[in-house]
């Protein structure tokens, strides 16, 4: 068990002064702990190490998924049902949610673990104030109250000073009625008016969806939505901060499992499963096909540069090496593989000296006989060390220059407007996505063809074998269409 | 180009560096140690230096007749005096707070520019156009933003800026600053051009009640564009001229009763009567932007966006010298220098002393410098009154609890 609360740092609690867990009763007010006190307070309690573990990876799951919904230019209602469909999924309804103390652990612990960097801790704050956001609009008779618990200064304004500015007012209501549709059945004369000082709400200004007068912004109840969030969002990136001055005293008291774990659950991937492939159903003969039709760029950059220059280096072997065993290709046929190219500029006495046992190493066959699972994007991507120019492991969407990128995507005949859109989202950092882009190129009409019931919405695959899982099975259906159409 | 000899005996005997002390201060001397100052000479920039009080800075200016700067700069204040920034450890000298400024220049309206002018060239016509910057972002900045404490200069050469000094406005975060200058940059913005400086309004900013036909600030720029497109440039009376006018008005029928109302315009004829009719001609389509797209790509400010919304971007100092002109950077009343009445407003060569003629005793420059100097003086005074007015409030909620 792990204590939440600390009494003392030295007794192990991981968040605050550990109290007596009471029993909630269902519809209680929200407690400072919950979302909707912007986890004012740290949870209290305890929890299992495997609760703790799982709470956090789920969390961190959920927050990746947010993070690619917009990257794919998701935004609005559409991106708030996602990720509602998938809140409740994980702490039920508007309810338990208020209630879960799932919720304000997964955050904590998150928010303790994103701290480390700048990088993470911006990816953290970005996705969960998306989160909140989508919780937020499902209750807008919320929003008193949750201005009130978390002192936002907001204030209604009398019926006289509405009347002062009813004429500027009412042109703005009519506008937000245009992009409002709920907004229609109220008329302007009982719409209440608030107002806060302008730099409480700088979304609203800059966009001038809020008239303004000597410093104070007049607001529509939809507009205190951004008010809420821009609040949730200062709040939380001083807190994030502010966690980072937790991690000395967690590696005293934490040290053994909690700390690899919140050094690991940011680097959290989907781990490819490797049940239903057996070695043997890949043979060396068919890897020069396989490679041109369901290999990802980055395998089919070293499977070319190895047949070019017969030799790959230590990084470039394990990725490609994993990738092959994990599509079916056998320890025999693998030796066979990496000999009959190493050799043409090599003796087998040098190969089997230098390079086999790697192989099998690789295998689990040899050493610690650990079996070995291929490498998943996020690995590829940050996980390796930076290829230099004779390097040809690592994500070439990332690692590429724009015109080799250009030249490779021309070469595959790919149109002027996709090239740029890959391009784009390369320049974001959106290597996956991108990745994913280049997948629905060279996989025309996949969802159709390969008849996944569910829209996936160009979600990256996470793993180069999903990947040359979700063309195989493009390819096969593709095949039997044909065969039926003949 | 501007002398050396002359720049330091300007340094010497005109730079009010006390005032610049005052104000940079705020009544607080420590507050103007973290002050960044930056100067040029010849090819020389140098950044990150910092001064205790107006008498090490103009020691500074003056001390080296062979470091003599051509200009200086003043940047935001850090967490530390910028000087001693390699003392302490990384991380730590951090930029804290500025003034909100504003930067409008006169080569970014020379789409529109009718009368000839070109680049950093203008005229009394074109001019005027500055003038409408300062009255129109004057208004929005008090009257819409709330702001109090703002200090206009003309930077010596093609355009004006401002400061704005109000404590909370210099604590925005760069979010704040870019909500300010993105609320009031009403052109169209293309990706490649971040600075944002293009012809047209975009008409998707125009429903906003501050900007509408009935505000404040369209009777402002309605008020320019009569004076200096229909009267000034008489635009009217020359087919390259209004074909400029003619582009906004996109519905066809509109635009082809606006063109006989031109061509009936005749030698003796009142241009500006001719402009409200075509007013009224517009105007009678419901819900059309065409007057207001108009008016307003022709006058309403174009600022530079970059200048505004960083923290830590670099500003000529007010009182400086412009190396190319000699004009000194002088403050300017953004009520009183603006066209009222009789008077066409500021206008540099009538109303700017140049560094030349003031350390050569021309009295007239002096008369110049020193009603200059008496509006710096005034806005400094004002901030001290406004400062001791919030202690007072301050202390009076104090009682009240
Ligand atoms: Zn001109």
């Amino acid at each position: 068990m792990l204590a939440l609360g600390v009494e003392s740092r030295s007794r192990g609690g991981l968040f605050g002064p550990r109290l007596k867990s009471e029993n909630k009763a269902k519809n209680a007010p929200a407690s400072d702990q919950s979302w909707k006190c912007m986890y004012k307070s740290a949870p209290t309690g305890e929890v299992t190490i495997d609760d703790f573990e799982i709470f956090a990876k789920n969390r961190a799951n959920l927050l990746h998924k947010i993070e690619n919904w917009r990257a794919i230019g998701i935004i609005g209602e559409e991106l708030s049902n996602k990720i509602r469909f998938e809140d409740e999924r994980e702490y039920g309804g508007y309810h338990e949610l208020i209630q879960s103390n799932k919720d304000c652990i997964a955050h904590n612990v998150l928010r303790l673990a994103y701290s480390k960097t700048e990088e993470l801790r911006r990816f953290f704050v970005a996705q969960e104030c998306a989160l909140f956001e989508a919780r937020l609009k499902v209750n807008p008779s919320d929003y008193d109250e949750i201005i009130k618990s978390n002192s936002i200064d907001v204030e209604q304004v009398s019926a006289n000073e509405k009347q002062k500015y009813s004429a500027e007012l009412s042109i703005m209501y009519r506008q937000l009625q245009m992009y409002n549709k709920e907004l229609k059945i109220e008329m302007f004369d009982n719409a209440r008016v608030w107002k806060t000082r302008f730099t409480n709400c700088l979304n609203l200004v800059s966009k001038r969806r809020v008239f303004v007068v000597d410093g104070y912004a007049y607001l529509f109840k939809t507009h205190l939505l951004n008010v809420i969030s821009q609040q949730f969002r200062i709040v939380l990136a001083g807190r994030v901060n502010a966690a980072l001055r937790f991690w000395p005293y967690l590696k005293e008291s934490e040290g053994e499992r909690v700390v690899p774990f919140l050094g690991a659950v940011t680097n959290y991937e989907v781990k490819y499963s490797e049940v239903d492939i057996k070695g043997g159903t890949v043979k060396p003969e068919m890897i020069n096909t396989l490679s041109e039709q369901s290999f990802p760029l980055c395998m089919k950059v070293l499977h070319k540069s190895l047949r070019d220059k017969h030799h790959l280096k230590h990084q470039g072997r394990m990725q490609f090496g994993l990738f092959l065993k994990a599509i079916g290709l056998s320890l025999d046929d693998a030796l066979r593989f990496w000999k009959d190219e190493f050799t043409k500029n090599q003796t087998s006495e040098h190969f089997e000296k230098n390079y086999a046992y790697n192989i099998r190493h690789s295998y689990g066959k040899e050493g610690k006989r650990t079996n070995y699972s291929a490498y998943g994007c996020t690995k590829i991507i940050t996980g390796l060390a930076q290829p230099t120019s004779d390097d040809h492991h690592g994500c070439p969407f990332k690692n590429f220059n724009e015109s080799s990128l250009k030249m490779e995507m021309r070469s595959k005949e790919f149109g002027d407007e996709s090239i740029r859109e890959v391009i784009e989202l390369v320049q974001r950092k959106h290597y996956q996505i991108a990745c994913r882009k280049y997948f629905d190129l060279t996989h025309p009409d996949f969802q159709e063809v390969s008849k996944e019931t569910s829209r996936d919405e160009g979600m990256p695959f996470n793993h180069p074998n999903t990947y040359y899982q979700k063309s195989r099975q493009y390819h096969d259906n593709n095949k039997k269409e044909t065969n039926v159409t003949k | 180009m501007v002398g050396t000899n002359d720049l330091r005996s300007y340094y010497q005997k005109f730079l009010p560096s006390e005032q610049i002390y005052s104000w940079l201060s705020y009544g607080d001397p420590v507050y103007f140690t973290k002050r960044e100052f930056a100067f040029t000479r010849d090819e020389f920039f140098s950044r990150y230096q910092s001064f205790k009080n107006g008498s090490e800075l103009k020691e500074r200016l003056t001390r080296n007749e062979r470091d003599i700067p051509e200009r200086f700069e003043i940047g935001c204040v850090y967490s530390v005096p910028p000087s001693q920034q390699h003392s302490v450890s990384p991380g730590v000298f951090v930029p804290i707070s500025k003034e909100f400024v504003l930067d409008i220049d006169i080569s970014d309206y020379n789409d529109i520019r009718m009368c000839g002018c070109k680049e950093s060239n203008y005229c009394r016509v074109c001019w005027k156009l500055m003038l409408c910057g300062v009255e129109v972002s004057d208004y929005i900045l008090t009257s819409i933003f709330g702001f109090k404490n703002r200090l206009w200069v003309f930077s010596g050469g093609r355009g004006i800026h401002c400061w704005v000094g109000d404590e909370s406005v210099r604590s925005l975060t760069n979010e704040g600053r870019s909500a300010v200058a993105e609320f009031m940059h009403l052109y169209q913005s293309s990706k490649d051009n971040n600075s944002g400086r293009q012809g047209k309004v975009d008409t998707n900013n125009l429903s906003h009640p501050s900007f509408s036909t009935d505000s404040k600030i369209f009777q402002i720029c309605q008020k320019y564009f009569v004076d200096v497109f229909i009267d000034g440039m008489d635009i009217l009376r020359d087919s390259d001229k209004y074909e400029k006018l003619l582009s906004f008005i996109t519905d066809s029928t509109l635009k082809k009763q606006v063109h006989n109302l031109i061509d009936g315009l005749d030698e003796d004829d009142d241009a500006s009567e001719t402009w409200s009719e075509i007013v009224k001609v517009l105007n009678v389509r419901k819900n059309n932007t065409f007057v207001q797209a108009i008016v307003l790509s022709f006058v309403y400010p174009r600022l530079d966006l970059n200048v505004s919304k960083g923290l830590n971007h670099l500003l000529k100092s007010p009182f400086c010298i412009h190396p190319r002109t000699g004009y000194v950077c002088v403050p300017l009343d953004p009520k009183k220098d603006v066209p009222k009445g009789d008077s066409q407003g500021f206008y540099p060569e009538d109303q700017c002393p140049k560094v030349g003629e003031l350390v050569n005793n021309n009295q007239e420059a002096t008369k110049m410098m020193e009603s200059r100097v008496e509006i710096f003086k005034k806005f400094v005074l004002d901030l001290k009154k406004q400062k001791s007015q919030e202690k007072l409030e301050e202390s009076d909620s104090m009682l009240q609890f």
